[in-house]
């Protein structure tokens, strides 16, 4: 049976293809504006890279902060449930998941069957999530993508004490007009992202395996800060960023079923 | 003060008309003929609000403007007119016309960071948009906003204002003490109204709030039942304004009577407020979002009904009639939310097992300290019990903290974790 | 959940000059009666304690003062080295303070003093038996009780502390001494321990020797054109704000702060033979902090103050979220405004770094009053 999920994020949207609880193919794309349209190309490059028609696709569940506006799934599951089931599946030993995404951050907490217990969001501002970095990264002249492996080169502590991402901004440009190294400040960040989650982790019972999803787990610097930070066992996914896409298709299956 | 906003047509318009007792008689009339299908209660409601206003504005009789938990039954008996400004606030949310008077507030040096009621509250009398109060009276329960503002409007409007303080501990010195200043309030009264205070009036008052509140207690019994007669999520709006401003009145003992009766007969017919009701969930906090909204069409969705709130409790004994004050006493020292928050936490514990709750949720007022300071330990309390509860970050009046998408996100999550553990 | 020492910590005694302490916050906190117990009572602002640890104990739209004072105490309990502390109810934040610190920390001594918002009678009478249980929790705790000599003599240790201070006030308006109100608000936090450090001299003898200091002080030099500050609000965390404004040419002739002025203005009277009543109305009709209901005297007061030192400009500086504090602004302001005088909010947020921001704020607000 081929089902399908969407996940809608701000940032990307990816879309992942199952068989028989076997993923066949998955897509990562930017999100554009125009919901609808982004999922159905992200959903018809899927279908052609796996080489499944439209009427194969038995269900199809949607995810993410734009699922309520895809008229093409057959139901509409939140990304704190699909996170669940997804790094679950993919890791049955794990009990916790740590998403940052592009605008938002949680934690979850989940039984050894997978079932969510508790979560806990931070969706009020970008501190913490991957907007924040896509931000800094601006300010440092540096390609988001590089940041993880310059914080590694880090030699000194750097504490950015803003809240803000907007006044951390500032805060960067005022280091580096100080003559503070790129790769200090950075490793700074990273810690101020590190921090701003662990005071959510904190409000759950947060036990061994610590699944680290989303765009930002792919920073190696991220994970090395919350490595030190939180002293549990973290499992990190080959793809972090389709986690909810997987949680939602495997829904799809159980509905279809 | 006022030379940040413009007065165009449209500020000139809301003014005149909300300073006129005719608005009032007019929104009666209309209302009574657009919402002829609603509910009595509700009807009874409105009639009872806007002829409230009405009479305020003519100066039939003395204006004291009142904190919710001021008695009611001593305003009453004094033969006033009470106005809940924070009552008040909540239905001009409801008309979407908070956001006229938050920018007044704040552009006369309200910060954004205090309580959105007393926000609309403040922007409301220096719009002079209120029949101008005689005298305030207020309590320090549940908030310091509730002190300070009611402080405020004594002070922009050069009346008095008499404040009932109650302490921290609830013992036999805190009862002394507050019949004192209760007694101490009607003398108080009685000087500016240069009316005898009689104590068969307010017996009489005493009287009909008992019977008041023997049918509150009717219905919070009645809403046992499963599927929910009533809804939590309409019992924070018209009955939660009767709760705090009628008891003691006659208008007061009809509107519970007639609430009564459509609970009961929701419940001998088996009609749930929510069809195949799934799921139950307890509501903390005094208030709910009062501008249009998305959280009661995501309950529908979703089977879920919100069995009870906390704020409708009936936590005090009835008035002993041979003593005029000491039964208005306790009430306010056995309010759940003064005192301990383990108060406040054993109330919910029992309320959950009453109607067979099956999550909590706790209303994050923002700018709501006394509130939101506790949710946290209630939540870890409640988690060592098993019991799921989310905490709702939320403006029951300022749109511009609504914040649909997030909202939805943590509503849907929190009942897709409920419909799970069934 | 945050993983805590076994409730089994015993709260752990820390001396200062060999005698232990007890922490308190509040200005309302008598601690005529902690001295008189044997304690010596220590007023705790807690900057430097991130406020946002606490952010999960209580909410994050909170006064800082408070999430610090808990940021402070979790990493007490976690160092096994827990105070004994008084709060008192003069607050919602501090409620519910209470409320977490009560039930995280059950085995700590942290007792909860109620506080009358109003100040006649009955509300005289009400504080008095607050003060006899606090007496009590004392007496148990330490297991010695509190005469009546004992609390004499804090009287008259306290009154001496406030009458330095309003000393020591008066000469450097006087320019009498060479005080910058910056080392003088310094001062009032570090205590009589301060003055003996700074002027060598125990605090009784400071009272006999005030006038040697006047004679041998340098006089200020010409005095260059400074504008006069009145600062006004609830606590204030961080004194470099008043170095600051001292910077950009401001000159403080007062700070309304619960740990400023209001920490030592007026003397509790000796000759009632009632120790207790006597603490009773000093504390409650004292320069009252904007929660009290009588805080319209203190305005009063301050608007006098205005007027008779020519003041140039008012800064208020309140905790973020302070509520008493946000509610008495709009009134207040009209008023000070209808005297002609400008006045800039600021909020503190416990920080130990003060922001650009409000660096900017406080020079464009010296530069309007200047060329105003």
């Amino acid at each position: 049976m081929v089902v399908a999920g969407i996940d809608i994020g701000a940032i990307t949207t990816k879309v992942v293809l199952m068989n028989e609880q076997k993923i066949e193919s998955y897509v990562v794309i930017k999100s554009r504006v125009g919901i609808n349209q982004n999922a159905r190309e992200c959903f018809e490059q899927v279908l052609q890279n796996s080489g499944y028609k439209r009427k194969e696709v038995t269900s199809i569940v949607a995810t993410g902060y734009g699922r309520i506006n895809i008229p093409f799934a057959h139901k509409c599951v939140t990304e704190i449930t699909c996170h669940a089931k997804g790094a679950h599946w993919l890791n049955p030993a794990v009990r916790t998941i740590i998403d940052i995404g592009g605008q938002d951050s949680k934690v979850i907490s989940i039984s050894e069957s997978g079932q969510v217990i508790d979560f806990m969001m931070n969706d009020k501002c970008a501190a913490g999530t991957g907007r924040f970095l896509e931000v800094m990264a601006q300010a440092l002249e540096v390609a988001l993508e590089d940041l993880g492996e310059l914080s590694l080169q880090s030699k000194k502590k750097v504490h950015i004490s803003s809240m803000c991402t907007v006044f951390a901004e500032s805060e960067v440009i005022s280091l580096i007009a100080d003559g503070y190294r790129k790769e200090d400040i950075i490793h700074g960040l990273h810690e101020s992202i590190t921090n701003r989650i662990y005071s959510m982790v904190v409000r759950l019972p947060v036990t061994d395996v610590i699944a680290l999803t989303g765009g930002v787990a792919k920073n190696k610097g991220i994970i090395l800060s919350f490595k030190k930070k939180i002293k549990k066992k973290l499992y990190l996914p080959p793809e972090p960023q389709i986690v909810g896409a997987i949680g939602a298709a495997l829904i799809a299956h159980d509905l279809a079923k | 003060m006022d030379n940040i906003i413009n007065s165009d047509l449209k500020d000139r318009i809301i003014l005149s008309l909300a300073q006129s007792s005719f608005t009032y008689k007019l929104i009666r009339k209309v209302g009574s003929y657009y919402f002829r299908k609603s509910d009595s209660s509700f009807l009874f409601w409105l009639n009872f609000y806007t002829r409230q206003l009405e009479i305020a504005y003519q100066k039939k009789k003395p204006v004291v403007w009142a904190s919710i938990f001021t008695p009611s039954e001593l305003l009453y008996a004094l033969d006033l007119i009470p106005l809940y400004p924070e009552m008040i606030s909540a239905s001009v949310a409801a008309l979407n016309l908070a956001g006229y008077f938050i920018e007044t507030a704040e552009s006369n040096f309200y910060s954004l960071d205090l309580c959105s009621f007393y926000r609309v509250a403040s922007g409301m009398y220096l719009k002079n948009c209120l029949p101008r109060p005689d005298m305030v009276i207020s309590t320090s329960l549940l908030c310091d906003g509730s002190v300070k503002f009611f402080q405020n409007v004594s002070r922009y409007y050069g009346c008095d204002y008499y404040l009932i303080d109650p302490p921290y501990e609830r013992n036999q010195g805190s009862r002394k003490y507050l019949i004192n200043e209760l007694k101490k309030l009607v003398q108080w009264i009685s000087k500016r109204t240069n009316e005898q205070f009689s104590p068969i009036k307010l017996r009489k008052t005493l009287e009909l709030a008992n019977q008041s509140t023997l049918l509150i207690k009717k219905i919070n019994q009645i809403r046992e039942k499963v599927p929910a007669p009533l809804s939590g999520w309409n019992a924070l709006a018209y009955p939660l304004y009767m709760y705090f401003a009628s008891l003691g009145s006659r208008d007061g003992l009809k509107f519970y009577e007639l609430l009564a009766q459509e609970v009961k007969n929701n419940a001998i017919q088996g009609i749930g407020v929510v069809e195949k009701e799934r799921i139950r969930i307890l509501w903390l906090h005094q208030l709910r979002p009062y501008y249009p909204n998305i959280i009661w069409q995501i309950m529908l969705d979703y089977k879920a009904v919100i069995a009870f709130e906390e704020i409708s409790q009936v936590f005090w004994l009835e008035y002993d009639l041979t003593q005029l004050f000491s039964g208005l006493a306790d009430k306010i020292l056995a309010n759940p939310g003064a005192g301990t928050l383990s108060r406040r936490i054993s109330s919910i514990e029992n309320l959950i097992k009453k109607y067979k709750i099956d999550g909590v949720i706790h209303f994050n007022q923002r700018g709501c300290r006394q509130s939101c300071g506790g949710a946290s330990m209630i939540k870890d309390y409640l988690k060592a019990k098993g019991i799921p509860m989310l905490i709702l970050d939320g403006d029951g009046i300022d749109k511009r903290n609504y914040s649909e998408g997030q909202i939805r996100t943590r509503l849907e999550a929190f009942f897709e974790i409920l419909s799970q553990n069934r | 959940m945050l993983e805590y020492p076994p409730h089994s910590q015993k709260n752990k005694i820390i001396t200062i000059k060999k005698k232990p302490f007890i922490a308190f916050f509040c200005t309302y906190t008598p601690q005529e009666i902690i001295l008189a117990s044997g304690f010596r009572p220590q007023r705790v602002i807690p900057l430097g304690f991130d406020p946002s640890l606490a952010n999960t104990f209580l909410d994050s739209n909170f006064c800082p003062f408070v999430r610090s004072i808990l940021s402070w105490a979790i990493k007490q309990n976690q160092d096994n080295a827990m105070v004994p502390f008084i709060l008192v109810n003069s607050c919602d934040g501090m409620r519910r303070l209470y409320d977490v610190m009560s039930y995280y920390f059950r085995d700590s001594f942290i007792y909860f003093l109620d506080l009358p918002r109003k100040r006649d009678r009955a509300s005289e009478e009400l504080f008095k038996s607050y003060l006899y249980d606090l007496k009590r929790s004392l007496e148990d705790f330490t297991g010695r009780e509190i005469t009546d000599e004992a609390l004499q003599e804090a009287i008259r240790e306290s009154n001496n502390f406030r009458t330095i201070f309003m000393r020591l006030d008066e000469m450097r308006k006087k320019q009498n001494i060479n005080l910058s109100y910056y080392d003088f608000f310094k001062l009032i936090q570090d205590g009589t321990e301060g003055i003996k450090k700074i002027y060598g001299l125990y605090p009784n003898d400071f009272l006999i020797y005030d006038s040697h200091l006047i004679t041998n002080q340098n006089q200020l030099g010409e005095k260059k054109k400074t504008l006069r500050i009145l600062l006004t609000g609830s606590v204030l965390d961080n004194i470099e704000i008043i170095k600051i404004i001292e910077e950009y040419g401001g000159i403080i002739e007062l700070a309304d702060h619960c740990n400023g002025w209001r920490y030592y203005i007026n003397k509790i009277d000796e000759t009632n033979p009632n120790k207790i009543d006597a603490i009773v109305s000093f504390y409650l009709h004292k320069i009252s902090c904007p929660r009290m209901m009588e805080s319209v005297t203190r305005e009063e007061r301050l608007l006098e103050i205005i007027t008779d030192r020519k003041i140039d400009g008012v800064i208020f500086y309140t905790q973020k979220f302070c509520d008493v504090s946000l509610f008495q602004i709009p009134l207040l302001r009209e008023k000070i405004k209808s005297l002609g005088v400008l006045s800039l909010c600021l909020e503190g947020e416990f920080s130990d770094n003060i922001s650009g921001q409000v660096r900017t704020r406080i020079q464009a607000f010296m530069e309007a009053i200047e060329f105003g």
